[in-house]
């Protein structure tokens, strides 16, 4: 009897060739009322001597069904997941779903760079109004109204007798009126002058001005400061030249330039921009408007730098960018380029 | 300013070569914008005299008859403009056919009809000046006609210098060399001076009164009008061609050669920075020259160059004894408006020469004026005329006090050995030049502001070579600046003065130390918090733009923006008259710039100028799907895209963000009515988002949709804190109002979370439904509320929550949707 089941239900494990199907072999004669489970069940109404040898000879019977099932079984699932898995198969070479990808402004990427070099060295980065007046934009930064220097900046005026600021060295003024020295720090934002558009001119463009004011701040500090800048814009190589210049709002003046292993080029000197020791002037119109405001005179007797250079001019040596007013044509073909490293 | 280089080499006789001079001139400030080569003109040039001149008619041409010299005479046709009006005797380069001028050979050509036999040559196309405009001429008898140009031009190198308006000193070939020679310790030779006077002279000057104010503001008080005066005289002189070196060093220095007399005064002013005028002695009359404040309000006054000014009470003018003149503003300005009639105006004092006491072709006496002008009310007065001359241009720098008689001196000996003219031996010079005064520096101080260790007797010698006067002891420098250095005024200036000599190269390089004072910490958030939104925009898949902050009412008017208030005095072009007042109208036309159907997202950081005053805004705009269809469907854009993508924003920002529906208020002109909304930002209502008006699309050529947004900066912070997650499970309900169509979903919830109180975690809208099985013009909203306490929350708490929201929605009219 026993021995017949086992050799039916070996077999209808064999020809099991799903999962169900081996679960219906498996209820058939393991199950709870299965045939080899009913004939465990029968052995009680067996006489106690014939019931030890049956009983062993049927969970022989059912120790086998049990392995051939338990066998057969993971020959299905791992048939079954392999059929899974081929149905599920892709084509991944087709292109994902067309999400937008962003990116930065390259004059927002020249800045970023320049004021994390600042960051690093603890200044403060500020920001401040472009509509000025000329209080700030050029007498308290010692171009009275009678001096060729304003020559040197055409001024956007407006109807109301303010004007577009012609650099950012107003931030000098007011950051010095509502902070205390000493202080370090670099200001970003648009500047305007009055000028026709060519490939290198621009009636709108940007500056980042520096100002470090304390005690005992020397030129060499000045000139020291270019240089970790030039280090960190263009690497070890950088080094740095100054030449005497004349900005009314400082004395002694200076233009600098930089010279660094150019990658892409000629390595050469290159102008960058302006700098010098803060004027006594500017100090002094800077404790005049403070004492205005109830403030004390802090700033005279301080010594302190200032420095100003555009990053139009740096992102386009940088970059080999021709023309200036391709920064604000905003062509996608164009600022899509300035994505991820530009090395 | 331009200079060649033999007069340099002339007053520093031991120069290093041109090919050295670049850096130099660098490290003294005086950096070289170019230097020109002016090789000397090829042989086949020939001085030629014009025996006449015509006009082709019907041509442009001119056609003009040279005496050659050796070759006899010869016709030209020539192009060149004003040629035709060239008066005999005028002498011109002559190319003669077979000579080469850089890579043409000019041979016969036939214009017009005209064989010409070579060409007039122009000063570029001779390689010796800037002028292309017309051909190179000299007056007459400067050349014998046939003299080979190369015998008379000797090869130069022109420096063209950048000089900076605070160095006055250096706008003089003199000015140059004096810097080059103390930077490279080398010897000066002065230029040749000028007879000196012996007694008085024949003109009787008078000059204004000190402490002049103008305007009638105190605050702009002028030192004074005309603090120094020479006037000397020259007979006889014999007007004609100055002597070819003087018209070389003139058209190399970029002048153009006019006749003697006005060149000696060009030559003087090149050689020592000192302007002077020259007039016709026969317009001097009585001898007498009045410095004095103009007479004639509103009147006319002619120039030697044929333009005429309108004075006014504040211009100083040059007047002859014919005129009463007024010394004071108070005077000029009581007379002001009372005619005063006659000639006698001899110039517009330090900026140009009257047509009263111009030199004319038979002129022979002079009056040669030498004078130290205010530079403030010269650059006033220029400014107002629009009169930009190399004199003011001198005087508004600050030329050297002292230099007046002897620049008087340098002319008269100038027409007397070129012109041959008779030197009256007096001469009249008046007033009490003001000169810099001395300055008291420590050779520490300068020493620390440089950062730089420099012998205090290396100081003293440096400043030695400049012409300063040092005295005191030990660190204490007693610095005389000499005359001409009218920028040294305080003791900066010497340390300036001491680095630039010694070499900026030599700085060392440090790194201040600071400890910054407190009222700086935290300064940079607003960047910070500005740079955060910049990345996290451009990660969110909006580029960045930077526009232009220029607009046009044109503009505004078509985007509806509101009119611009901050409007240019001066604008430039048609489309840049005003400030913009809002972002979007830029980020519209940035959106131009895409391909029709692209998806475009933009992002702007940037200022705007409204009636209420400059403000910071972040401007966003999107236009097509989020993304577009490829072999698979895409995503499609639309307002719930724009919408998702600011949500993701906010809560990249962990701040709350709702959009409030405006409807039955004033909706931004820039949006379409039915698409707009009020965007808070933690609670603050700070802008607006919404789709773009179509008719705005229209007019900007924008087809389909637009959205835009709008909002301040900075953005609103939030009160911040750390809050154990709870480790309740949440209960949650569902609930559909039905509610009129124009009530928004925005409103439900906010009834609903008012209701609920603080354990009500959530709100989220599951279905939106219109239709059939509701009444028309209402709505169903379905939410799902979740709640959750501090323990599991049982149906007797949550249902009384329940009922009293559904007893809300009820008290507003609205309705339950039941299952």
């Amino acid at each position: 009897m026993t021995e017949n089941h086992q050799q039916e239900a070996l077999e209808a494990i064999a020809q099991a060739d799903t999962l169900d199907g081996l679960q219906a072999v498996k209820t058939k004669y393991v199950g709870k009322s299965g045939l080899v489970t009913k004939e465990l069940g029968a052995l009680g109404k067996l006489p106690p001597e014939e019931r030890k040898a049956r009983g062993a000879q049927i969970n022989a019977v059912r120790q086998a069904i049990d392995a051939a099932l338990t066998e057969r079984e993971t020959t299905l699932k791992r048939a079954a997941l392999d059929a899974r898995l081929a149905s599920e198969a892709i084509d991944v070479t087709l292109p994902g779903l067309p999400l937008p990808a962003g990116g930065l402004h390259p004059i927002n990427r020249v800045y970023d760079d320049l004021t994390r070099i600042y960051e690093r060295l603890g200044y403060a980065v500020i920001e401040g109004p472009e509509v000025e007046d000329e209080h700030h934009n050029f007498e308290a930064l010692n171009v009275p109204w009678y001096h060729p220097a304003r020559d040197l900046q055409d001024t956007f005026w407006l109807e109301d007798g303010r004007l577009l600021r012609t650099h950012t060295s107003p931030m000098q003024i007011r950051y010095m009126v509502d902070h205390e020295p000493a202080l370090k720090i670099v200001v970003r934002g648009k500047v305007y002058r009055y000028e026709a558009t060519d490939a290198t001119h621009e009636a709108m463009f940007h500056q980042l001005e520096g100002l470090v004011v304390g005690d005992g701040i020397s030129m060499a500090d000045l000139k020291g400061t270019i240089a970790e800048m030039a280090r960190g814009l263009y690497g070890p190589s950088a080094k740095v030249r100054f030449q005497p210049s004349y900005y009314p709002f400082t004395e002694p003046g200076a233009d600098f330039a930089v010279w660094w292993e150019n990658p892409r080029g000629e390595s050469k000197w290159l102008e960058l921009g302006g700098c010098g020791m803060v004027h006594p002037n500017v100090f002094k119109a800077v404790d005049d408007l403070r004492e205005a405001e109830g403030k004390p005179r802090v700033y005279e007797g301080k010594t302190g730098f200032a420095f100003g250079l555009g990053p139009e001019r740096i992102a386009m040596l940088k970059y080999g960018i021709p023309d200036i007013r391709y920064f604000y044509a905003n062509d996608p073909r164009v600022l899509g380029q300035f994505r991820g490293e530009l090395g | 300013m331009k200079l060649p280089y033999s007069w340099l080499q002339e007053l520093v006789p031991n120069l290093p070569p041109v090919t050295e001079l670049e850096p130099i001139f660098a490290n003294l400030g005086l950096p070289l914008e170019g230097i020109e080569d002016t090789p000397t003109p090829p042989e086949g040039v020939l001085m030629s005299v014009i025996t006449r001149a015509e006009a082709m008619e019907g041509t442009q041409l001119a056609r003009l008859t040279l005496d050659t010299g050796p070759h006899g005479e010869r016709v030209i046709a020539t192009g060149a403009p004003g040629a035709a009006s060239l008066p005999a005797g005028t002498v011109v380069a002559l190319v003669t056919p077979g000579t080469t001028l850089g890579d043409t050979e000019y041979g016969i050509r036939t214009l017009q009809g005209v064989e010409s036999w070579g060409m007039a040559a122009s000063a570029k196309e001779l390689n010796i000046g800037e002028s292309s405009a017309g051909i190179l001429t000299f007056p007459a008898g400067t050349a014998k006609a046939g003299t080979p140009m190369h015998e008379l031009w000797a090869a130069d190198q022109v420096l063209d210098i950048e000089i900076t308006p605070n160095r006055a000193d250096a706008l003089s070939a003199l000015g140059v060399a004096r810097d080059l020679a103390a930077f490279l310790k080398l010897e000066l030779k002065q230029p040749p001076a000028g007879p000196a006077p012996h007694g008085d002279g024949e003109i009787r000057v008078s000059l204004p009164l000190k402490g002049l104010t103008i305007e009638r503001d105190p605050s702009k008080k002028l030192r004074f009008g005309c603090d120094h005066f020479a006037a000397r005289t020259v007979g006889g002189v014999q007007n004609g061609p100055s002597p070819l070196w003087m018209q070389r060093r003139l058209s190399l220095a970029g002048m153009r050669p006019i006749d003697l007399i006005v060149d000696a005064s060009n030559y003087v002013m090149l050689e020592l920075g000192q302007p002077t005028a020259l007039y016709d002695r026969r317009d001097v009359t009585g001898d007498q020259i009045l410095v004095a404040f103009g007479l004639r309000q509103g009147e006319e006054v002619a120039d030697l160059m044929g333009g005429t000014h309108t004075v006014g009470p504040e211009d100083l003018l040059i007047l002859d004894g014919r005129e009463r003149g007024v010394s004071t503003v108070a005077e000029a300005f009581a007379n002001a408006g009372q005619p005063q009639p006659g000639a006698g105006v001899l110039g517009i004092a330090g900026i140009m020469g009257g047509d009263h006491g111009r030199v004319r072709a038979d002129t022979t006496d002079v009056v040669i004026e030498s004078a130290h002008f205010d530079p403030v009310l010269l650059r006033r007065t220029s400014t107002r005329l629009g009169l930009k001359t190399d004199a003011v241009y001198r005087y508004e720098r600050g030329v050297d006090p002292l230099l007046s008689p002897k620049a008087a001196d340098r002319v008269a000996g100038l027409l007397a050995e070129c012109g041959g003219g008779q030197i009256e031996p007096g001469a009249t010079v008046v007033g009490e030049p003001e000169i810099p005064g001395e300055i008291t520096a420590s050779a520490d101080a300068i020493r620390a502001l440089l950062g730089m260790t420099i012998d205090t007797a290396e100081m003293r010698a440096i400043l030695g070579r400049l012409g300063c006067v040092v005295t005191g002891e030990g660190d204490t420098l007693q610095v005389m600046p000499p005359s001409w250095r009218v920028d040294m005024n305080i003791w900066q200036d010497v340390a300036e003065e001491v680095a630039r000599l010694h070499g900026y190269a030599e700085l060392p390089e440090t790194l201040p130390t600071l400890r910054i004072h407190e009222s700086n910490i935290g300064a940079s958030a607003a960047n910070d918090s500005r740079q955060n939104l910049r990345r996290t925009l451009a990660g969110l898949g909006f580029q960045e733009v930077v526009t232009y902050t220029f607009t046009s009412d044109d503009e505004a008017q078509k985007a509806r923006a509101e009119a611009p208030g901050v409007r240019l005095r001066n604008p430039m072009t048609v489309d840049r008259t005003a400030l913009r007042t809002a972002l979007y109208p830029s980020l519209l036309r940035a959106a131009l710039a895409h391909p029709k159907g692209e998806r475009v997202l933009l992002a702007e950081q940037g200022r705007i100028f409204p009636q209420s005053g400059e403000a910071e805004r972040l401007g966003l705009l999107m236009r097509g799907p989020l993304a577009p269809n490829t072999h698979q469907g895409g995503v499609a854009g639309g307002y719930s895209a724009f919408r998702g993508l600011l949500e993701t924003l906010a809560a990249s920002q962990g701040a709350a963000l709702e959009i409030r529906q405006l409807r039955g208020e004033p909706v931004p002109s820039a949006l379409h009515p039915g698409i707009a909304g009020e965007v808070v930002w933690n609670g603050k209502a700070i802008g607006w988002i919404g789709a773009l008006h179509p008719e705005i699309a229209q007019e900007f050529g924008l087809k389909g949709e637009t959205f835009i947004l709008e909002i301040a900066l900075p953005l609103p912070g939030r009160a911040w804190g750390f809050r154990d997650p709870s480790r309740a499970p949440v209960a949650w309900r569902d609930l559909a109002v039905i509610a009129p169509k124009n009530v928004s979903y925005g409103e439900v919830a906010a009834l609903l979370r008012a209701e609920a109180g603080e354990g009500l975690e959530s709100v989220e809208p599951f279905d939106v439904y219109t239709g059939d099985q509701i009444p028309a013009g209402a709505r169903s909203v379905a939410v799902r509320l979740v709640f959750r306490g501090a323990k599991t929350l049982t149906d007797a708490e949550v249902d009384p929550v329940m009922d009293r929201l559904i007893g809300a929605v009820r008290a507003q009219g609205w309705s339950i949707r039941e299952k």
